[in-house]
């Protein structure tokens, strides 16, 4: 008897971006598929949107691997699981999702506009379909966001509202995503929270990679994410700036890692006109893999995060996992990502930043008090939590027990 | 029979309920043999694709503008040409002189001053036959329209020029009941109802899907054209449109559509009616035609403007399951009970009745005999069955 397909997960958004580094949501999906594998081998199964044909494709274990590997070579396959996976597949040919029981759809939806297709499937066959919200920026901020996106985006966000259930990655992207429904009209599904995870595929390597001879350990203060208008990385050039005219003895460089996003050419054209500020003490990185990252935050003095809104605030968790200080804005769903334990700043108050930045600088005693407080107190979210939460319920939703049970766990092996 | 019509806007390819009404009285007076001239005021720059005939007067640039003004309308004041310009006047007269009709229909109130000045000043016009040919009580749709004191003022004087014709015209014609009763109360000699009606579309044709995102939805058609009213109901009903799930549409057709969007109540939710509504513009009849064939249900959320409405009509002889508000059915009340109509006045249930509609397809409803042939006393021959008739009855006094 062939294994039931209890859930398909969406690979759309890691199988378009192949071969890209790990970051923001295709980390996600990549997280997730590669949880999937590893912990439900057998009982899941995986599709992607056509965009040209608007429609679903199975897509093979063996080719969801191919994507996982792509992204990042270190991530931890197990390959039993995998052989598991293709054998169910194989018992279940010819080969089809629509028997699955529950979808999931964790990528940059938005970008597919695959929703509508899904719920076209659903009508005619009966599957619980879950969906992850990050956020409802494109809504909150058009103005800081891709051109054009708004009307995509606002689509997937309706699209969204007839999904059985919604996984909202903070609590103050769930308070936006049902306070637009109501505004909208649309009916609000479940919404349930979860934390996304903040460990790395690979361990921090013992020596400095090459790429950052230039780096003192503890001499340099880290800044993650994509340098794009929202990010608000202007504040940091002014605080750079600032402290390199008037206190550039104890100034130390700005390492901002992040891919050029969208908006920011005349950011980077201004901030190009100061020569030695920025050779000496404003460094940029893209294209980075986790073994790189986990240097930088194991090496970093503390972190900052200036960002004017956001749906979760990711290198804040990642940064405080790893038992360094993050100074990061006090909107939006920052302070959750804090947990209390970073600095949390007004994203317009510059003169604040600077003082603070300035004394973290300067203090190595209220560092060191603010790391011990946060390696006591923080507490971290790997992935394997989070999905194990969101299996968990999808389980249940389903009817089935959580956790695998013996039989299925001997059925497995 | 010779007869001479008026109104602001010509019957040739007619767009707008008024023409198409107009159109639909030439026709059976055409059928009927009788000889039928058409003498109207139009703005400048309108109706492009008319013929220029001696019987259209032009508004001249600046006069039309000045009928934009606050304070006056192209259509109230359109009479203020022949006050301005003597040599209108004159042809006018001329013209009506030489055509020696045997009556004058007034196809709204809005030209009776000029009929009014020609009677005064010529015995010959002064002893035809006055018919007045209404679409809606006008004076009232303008006082519920009003929203300043400038437009009440002019609210009022249509009131007093639509009195006048009433109580002038041996026969008033009015297409519904309600109507018909308020001219009575005006002291009209004698009232009765001609309802709208509409032309049969060819259902034996093979119609193609429309366009997409249409041909893989189910969706609903919302037709009408821009009339600031016909809007106000869609608004108010269907706006903001996050309540239509994903693989589900409204298809706007027609003039409407630009005023939706245009109005603050659409781009206050811009995108969100964007995701889940569909517009066409002005589009000829056989992409209409594809709207209607296709889609699961006409919609009439119908809440302002008088009169009855022609796409009622037109929406109930498709066969299509009809959701309307019950103003849209002034004039049909006779099909309140019909098994493809539902009337729900309350936004929140209209918008409930549509999901319900969207959530069962069913193209079209399955009818007895006697449904059908209900139905068929929609059509234009059969609701101006007895107009030619009146009028000739008020000739022959």
């Amino acid at each position: 008897m062939s294994s039931p397909i209890r859930l398909t997960i969406d690979v759309t958004t890691i199988r378009r971006r192949k071969g890209t580094p790990p970051i923001g949501i295709p980390r996600v999906e990549q997280q997730l598929a590669t949880f999937a594998i590893n912990c439900f081998p057998g009982e899941v199964a995986f599709a992607a949107f056509d965009r040209s044909e608007k429609e679903y494709q199975v897509i093979g274990v063996r080719e969801v691997r191919e994507l996982i590997v792509s992204i990042d070579p270190a991530v931890p396959l197990c390959e039993e699981k995998l052989a598991i996976c293709e054998l169910a597949e194989k018992e279940r040919s010819p080969v089809s999702f629509l028997s699955t029981a529950a979808f999931l759809a964790a990528g940059l939806v938005w970008d597919e506009d695959s929703l509508e297709a899904l719920y076209a499937i659903r009508r005619e066959n009966d599957f619980r379909l879950y969906v992850v919200s990050y956020d409802c920026i494109p809504i909150v901020m058009p103005e800081y966001s891709v051109h054009g996106i708004a009307d995509r985006f606002t689509k997937f966000v309706l699209d969204m509202a007839w999904s059985d259930c919604v996984y909202c990655i903070s609590d103050n992207s769930l308070d936006d995503l049902a306070m637009y429904l109501r505004a909208y009209g649309a009916p609000c599904p479940e919404l349930r929270r979860i934390r996304l995870g903040c460990d790395f595929n690979s361990p921090t390597p013992d020596v400095r990679p090459p790429r950052f001879a230039s780096l003192q350990p503890g001499k340099f203060v880290l800044c993650v994410g994509t340098v794009e208008a929202r990010k608000n990385h202007r504040l940091l050039f002014d605080v750079w700036r600032e402290l390199y005219r008037h206190n550039q003895s104890s100034l130390v460089p700005l390492v901002i890692v992040g891919g050029k996003g969208w908006s920011v050419n005349d950011f980077l054209s201004q901030i190009s006109q100061g020569p030695g500020l920025l050779s000496d003490y404003i460094h940029h990185y893209e294209g980075l893999f986790d073994t790189d990252l986990a240097w930088l935050y194991e090496h970093c003095r503390f972190t900052v995060y200036p960002s004017l809104y956001e749906g979760w605030g990711l290198p804040i968790a990642e940064s405080l996992a790893r038992g360094k200080l993050c100074i990061h804005s006090n909107t939006s769903s920052m302070p959750e990502a804090g947990q209390g334990l970073g600095e949390a700043l007004d994203p317009l108050n510059t003169r604040n930043w600077i003082d603070r930045i300035s004394y973290y600088l300067h203090s190595d005693s209220a560092l060191e008090t603010k790391e011990s407080l946060i390696r006591g107190a923080y507490r971290p979210n790997t992935w394997e939590d989070c999905f194990e939460q969101v299996f968990d319920e999808i389980r249940s939703d389903i009817g089935l027990e959580p956790r695998l049970t013996d039989v299925e766990l001997e059925e497995i092996e | 029979m010779r007869v001479v019509t008026f109104a602001t806007y010509p019957a040739e390819n007619p767009r707008h309920g008024g023409q198409i009404r107009l159109a639909a009285i030439h026709q059976r007076f055409l059928e009927q043999d009788c000889e039928v001239d058409h003498l109207c005021v139009v703005q400048h720059g309108a109706f492009p694709d008319a013929t220029e005939t001696p019987w259209m007067f032009r508004l001249p640039p600046r006069l039309s503008a000045h009928l934009c003004r606050p304070g006056k309308r192209p259509d109230v004041h359109a009479c203020e040409l022949f006050e301005r310009r003597e040599e209108c006047l004159e042809t006018a007269s001329a013209l009506i002189l030489d055509a020696s009709p045997d009556v004058l229909i007034l196809e709204q109130p809005w030209l009776w001053p000029l009929v009014r000045k020609l009677r005064q000043s010529h015995a010959r016009i002064a002893n035809i036959p006055i018919v007045y040919s209404s679409q809606n009580v006008e004076y009232l749709l303008l006082k519920e329209e009003a929203v300043n004191a400038k437009q009440r003022e002019v609210a009022h004087e249509a009131e007093m020029l639509e009195r006048d014709l009433v109580q002038t015209a041996q026969l008033v014609i009015a297409v519904t009941q309600s109507d018909a009763r308020c001219y009575e109360e005006m002291q009209a000699a004698s009232v009765a109802v001609c309802r709208n009606g509409t032309y049969v579309l060819p259902t034996h044709v093979d119609v193609p899907l429309p366009e997409a995102p249409l041909d893989k939805r189910r969706f609903a058609t919302f037709v009408s054209s821009a009339h600031p009213p016909n809007a106000t109901g869609f608004l108010r009903f269907l706006c903001p449109a996050g309540f239509l799930p994903p693989d589900t549409s409204i298809a706007v057709v027609g003039g409407v559509g630009n005023i939706i969007q245009r109005s603050n109540q659409f781009r206050e939710f811009g995108a969100v009616n964007r995701a889940r509504m569909h517009f066409t513009g002005e589009c000829a009849l056989p992409r209409l035609r594809r709207c209607l064939r296709h889609c699961e249900v006409i919609l009439l959320p119908i809440v302002a403007g008088g009169g009855s409405n022609i796409k009622t009509a037109e929406a109930l002889l498709t066969g299509k399951r009809v959701l309307a508000t019950s103003r849209a059915m002034r004039g049909f009340e006779d099909f309140m009970d019909f098994p493809t109509l539902t009337v729900e006045d309350k936004p929140a249930r209209f918008r409930d009745h549509l999901l319900a509609i969207l959530r069962t397809p069913q193209k079209q409803v399955e009818l007895t005999p006697e449904e059908h042939k209900a139905l068929n006393s929609l059509t234009w021959p059969q609701t101006l069955k007895a107009y030619v008739d009146l009028t000739r009855k008020i000739i022959a006094g």
